[in-house]
């Protein structure tokens, strides 16, 4: 199926066209930090409703990539870049646009170095998009890379702990991933001749070949999920964060690396991937169970929703190694959820620690005050916790039995883990909901009402995605 | 769902009693219609996925339906107390949280699927989340809560990824290849004693205490308990596939008697003691369930009005001295209070009635012997002996009003009169005997141990879960976090990479610096390269 009105591209324009309006945006004055935030929101909207149309016309059953849209490059060597999407990709892409969109609600009082923020971020949401709708291995390298360009300049800006130590280090991961893919993508051009990212799961590479090609791509991807040991440097950057909006975007970072491992892992693994799979699991269970702990006994709550989000990725990382087609469809839509709490519980809990440094106070029992709030949070942190309150109850219902029923062992490690995970989370809520004389915000310190507003639409997406996860879906 | 809506500090009594009449309407009709229901089945394909077809199903069979007509009148009862309850703040948010209740039953009851059973099973964890409001009380429901859904979740994932059908009728195939039957067993086992409360989970239960009688006597019959006799019914296959099973639930059975019967006697809390009793019930509950799962609906059920009414007729001693909680500061208010006595009284009359109706086991004999040892004992002390309350309280004494006390009189009437065991010789029998203990039991039993702190105040459970679990793993994790996060990887690997960069980058430039023995040793690499090269041809 052939896209109309060449809707892929668009999506991944619109958002940079939004960027060069913002860079355009008057910013001082009574509008300095307004006209940018607007113009960014108005930008996503129209996106989101860019992307729902794509929805309607998307067969959501097929698993191949549709509304292909193809452009010319290079002649000789002849590369053509593709774009396409299937109903994983695009709800992929609609949750990091609501996930941006929950962050931007989290900084839309934000003055420091606003302007930039949202150039960078529409930047980023229009280089993730095209990531995510690549259809063909050098538009994928490329987006792939290129999203690191705002990111970097967002962790620069936002990022407040050991700057320049956290800059370099992400440099030099990002680099060396970035160095070991292309060696990949050059090898996998060279064997393949065709360079649509549907083919190359499908590749004979055998022998030496298939073992390095595996090995680099495995690599690269890891470099940007928090696995063992490459999690303390990504550990270091997101607890340094303050910003909520900076704090999504680079929670979103290892979705890329979870949709990379989607796209190009065969459909069955031949002996050049197997080794490293029955490693990565080993690696991946570890660190789950490490960064748990980790997250259980630490005090900082940015860290602690940290430490959830890892255990989460790497559990559908571990979904995405038992190679079924259904389980990575089911990872989809409980990535959706996941996205959307992560995000909301994010945004609040920055929000809380800015009160709590605005009024030189604790935050304990500051739930126990304000009443919007309180409700907000304790649902987001019920739904993440896997209450029947969103998709990834029931999906990770399907992926969590699948990995039971590959390997008991693993599996139970895997549950302990979401076990210690949830309770962090939990322990946190109980902390903000412990009534503290000490604690000196009040009811006034709640969260406005329009803001209330817009998180219980997001918990309305949630539960309705909990009833039937393409809810929004009408086929023509 | 539409009362949620409403605004809780407008028309705060208004609305409560709005909702009251709504549900005694919908009652009636449901009393009058349900029978021409018969067994209809109302369907929505819910998921539809390649591996996994789950419907969300509401039947209207006849156990639900039997079920229901004990339910629903208990809920109008609970709504009533929460409308007239003065410690109730919010009656509205109380009665909403009670009405969803009602339907997470329904919902779990007519599931055909583990999908919609633990559903069912996790709305039950989270509205007793919003029930319940004090903060350590709701800390301890959520974890034993939330542990327990974990465990049942992860027993259903195993099932499902053997038998590749989340059909509860599917679990035969399960039951007969017995893939990990052991795990699964415990898992659920373990899932379900934590939901009712059992020994070694009692704290979710015994919290309870710290809220209001209303939401109180709710939480502890209604919400977790309830979902894990629902459970343990529909899963019961599951239980029986290990040999582990009936001796772990045996043994923890009969300890939360033993703890049940010790707690109503020696706590002096008279919440406690109401909360101990219905311990006790649920223990009896999951023995007759595990022996039948039948008996829920045929026997379980129909005691609970009974089970609720006790704790309605202890409340009342409370309510009426000034809302004073502790049983060591009552006693002797049988002259002041004698209505209450009575209505007590007559409550238990009824207690004993509705067990007289169970299959006749010793389990049932008992229990019944415990129970009413217990509460012969409370009774004793509330209203017979020396008065031990303060003047205030004294002076204070009035039976509770009619408010209170046309309700559980009703209630106990028409229980009485619909349970009709009455006119059998044992009833009086009983009734006589309780009568016999109540007036010759000694007040100091009760309050032997009502000084003692340690006893009435401490958590031990708390205290050793800390030390046995929660300890280790926040030692472990920080073990984890500062010798291999800062040790080994900051320390040792990244500083030896660092490192290694930096000789790497000394060396390099030492190299480019002007001398003749680096010009020297840059000729010959350049040399061994070209050699190689010229080799590698050649070779190939």
């Amino acid at each position: 199926m052939s896209s109309p009105f060449a809707l892929l591209s668009l999506i991944v324009a619109l958002p940079f066209l939004g960027m060069l309006f913002v860079l355009t945006a008057r910013d001082e004055g009574a509008v300095k930090g307004r006209n940018a935030f607007n113009v960014c929101i108005f930008t996503i909207i129209a996106n989101i409703i860019l992307i729902w149309r794509i929805f309607m016309i998307l067969n959501e059953k097929s698993r191949e990539l549709q509304l292909l849209e193809k452009f010319s490059w290079l002649s000789t060597p002849n590369i053509n870049i593709v774009l396409g999407v299937d109903t994983l990709s695009l709800l992929l892409i609609l949750a990091v646009h609501l996930a941006v969109l929950i962050g931007l609600s989290g900084v839309r009082n934000n003055l420091y170095k606003q302007k930039s923020l949202m150039v960078f971020t529409l930047l980023f949401l229009s280089m993730v998009t095209g990531f995510f709708v690549a259809a063909d291995i050098f538009s994928f390298y490329l987006f792939f890379e290129a999203m690191l360009v705002p990111l970097f300049m967002i962790i620069g800006m936002f990022g407040e702990v050991k700057k320049q130590d956290l800059i370099y280090r992400f440099f030099l991961y990002n680099f060396i991933g970035a160095l070991i893919l292309f060696s990949a993508t050059m090898l996998i051009y060279h064997h393949q001749g065709s360079t649509t990212l549907e083919a190359v799961s499908r590749l004979p590479l055998k022998g030496g070949i298939g073992f390095y090609v595996w090995g680099a791509v495995c690599l690269s991807f890891l470099s940007r999920i928090p696995i063992w040991p490459f999690h303390y440097w990504i550990s270091s950057i997101n607890s340094g964060i303050r910003n909520p909006l900076a704090f999504v975007i680079t929670a979103l970072m290892p979705l890329t690396a979870i949709y990379g491992f989607i796209r190009f892992l065969p459909p069955h693994f031949s002996s050049g991937i197997d080794n490293y799979v029955v490693w990565m699991n080993i690696i991946g269970v570890i660190t789950m169970v490490f960064i748990a702990l980790i997250g259980f006994i630490n005090k900082d709550a940015q860290y602690k929703i940290f430490s959830y989000i890892t255990v989460y990725y790497i559990m559908y990382l571990l979904g995405i190694f038992t190679n079924d087609e259904v389980i990575v469809f089911n990872i989809g839509y409980s990535l959706f959820g996941f996205i959307i709490v992560i995000s909301a519980l994010e945004v609040l809990s920055g929000y809380i620690i800015h009160k709590e440094e605005e009024a030189e106070s604790t935050s304990r029992g500051f739930l126990c005050r304000a009443r919007k709030l309180s409700f907000v949070y304790s649902f987001m942190t019920l739904a993440a916790v896997g209450l029947p309150v969103s998709a990834v109850f029931v999906n990770n219902f399907l992926i969590l039995s699948k990995l039971l029923g590959t390997n008991i062992k693993m599996g139970m490690l895997l549950v302990f883990a979401l076990v210690i995970a949830g309770m962090t989370l939990l322990q946190e809520l109980f902390r903000l909901k412990d009534d503290d004389k000490s604690c000196r915000l009040g009811k006034s310190d709640d969260i406005s009402l329009p803001w209330f507003w817009f998180m219980l639409f997001m918990t309305f997406i949630l539960l309705m995605s909990f009833v039937k996860p393409l809810w929004f879906v009408i086929s023509e | 769902m539409v009362f949620l809506l409403v605004n809780r500090n407008k028309r705060r009594r208004l609305w409560p009693i709005l909702m009251l009449g709504l549900l005694v309407v919908l009652s009636v009709l449901f009393f009058e219609h349900y029978r021409l229901l018969s067994d209809k089945t109302m369907a929505y394909q819910w998921l539809s996925y390649e591996e996994l077809q789950a419907r969300f199903i509401i039947t209207s069979d006849v156990l639900l339906g039997k079920a229901l007509q004990i339910l629903l009148p208990l809920t109008i009862a609970m709504l009533y107390l929460n409308l007239i309850s003065k410690r109730e703040e919010y009656p509205l948010n109380a009665g909403n949280i009670m009405l969803l209740c009602l339907a997470a039953f329904i919902l779990m009851f007519s599931s055909q699927d583990f999908i919609q059973l633990m559903a069912g099973s996790c709305c039950f964890s989270i509205l007793g989340f919003y029930l319940i409001n004090e903060n350590t009380a709701k800390n301890k429901f959520i974890f034993y809560n939330f542990i327990a859904e974990m465990a049942i979740f992860t027993a259903l994932a195993i099932v499902y990824a053997k038998t590749g059908d989340v059909r509860l009728n599917t679990l035969d195939a399960f039951v007969r290849n017995g893939w990990h039957k052991d795990l699964v067993s415990i898992l659920l086992i373990i899932g379900v004693l934590m939901k009712s409360g059992m020994f070694l989970f009692q704290n979710q239960l015994l919290d309870l205490q710290k809220l209001s009688f209303n939401r109180m006597l709710y939480g502890a019959l209604f919400v977790a308990p309830l979902s894990g006799l629902v459970l343990y019914v529909k899963l019961h296959p599951l239980f029986l596939i290990s040999q582990y099973t009936t001796p772990i639930l045996y043994g923890i059975l009969c300890c939360t008697a033993v703890l049940s019967l010790l707690g109503m006697l020696f706590q002096d809390n008279i919440k406690a003691k109401i909360l101990y009793f219905y311990m006790l019930f649920f223990a009896f509950a999951l023995f007759e369930i595990h022996r039948a799962p039948e008996n829920f609906v045929a026997q379980v059920i129909p005691m609970l009005p009974s089970v609720l009414l006790v704790g309605w007729g202890l409340m009342l001693a409370s309510v009426s001295a000034s809302d004073e909680v502790y049983v060591s500061q009552m006693g002797g208010f049988a002259r002041a209070l004698h209505w209450n006595l009575l209505l007590t009284l007559f409550v238990t009359a009824v207690f004993i009635g509705s067990v007289l109706q169970i299959e006749n086991t010793w389990m049932v004999w008992s229990f019944a012997g415990v129970s009413l040892f217990a509460l012969a004992a409370i009774l004793h002390a509330v209203y017979l002996g020396k008065n031990n309350a303060d003047e205030k309280v004294t002076a204070l004494l009035r039976n509770a009003g009619w408010l209170y006390a046309i309700p559980i009189l009703a209630g106990s009437a028409v229980s009485f009169y619909a349970l009709n065991t009455w006119q059998a010789p044992l009833f009086w029998g009983m009734l006589g005997g309780f009568v016999c203990l109540w007036l010759l039991l000694p007040q100091k039993l009760v309050n032997l141990f009502a000084e003692n702190e340690s006893l009435q105040e401490n958590d031990w459970q708390s205290t050793l879960y800390r030390l046995i679990i929660v300890s280790p793993l926040r030692l472990l994790g920080r073990i984890l976090w500062l010798a291999v996060d800062f040790v080994v990887i900051e320390r040792s690997i990244i500083g030896t990479l660092s490192g290694s960069m930096e000789f790497l980058e000394n060396g390099f430039n030492r190299l480019q610096t002007q001398s003749g023995k680096n010009y020297l040793i840059l000729t010959l690499v350049g040399i061994a390269l070209l050699l190689l090269n010229i080799g590698i041809y050649v070779h190939e």
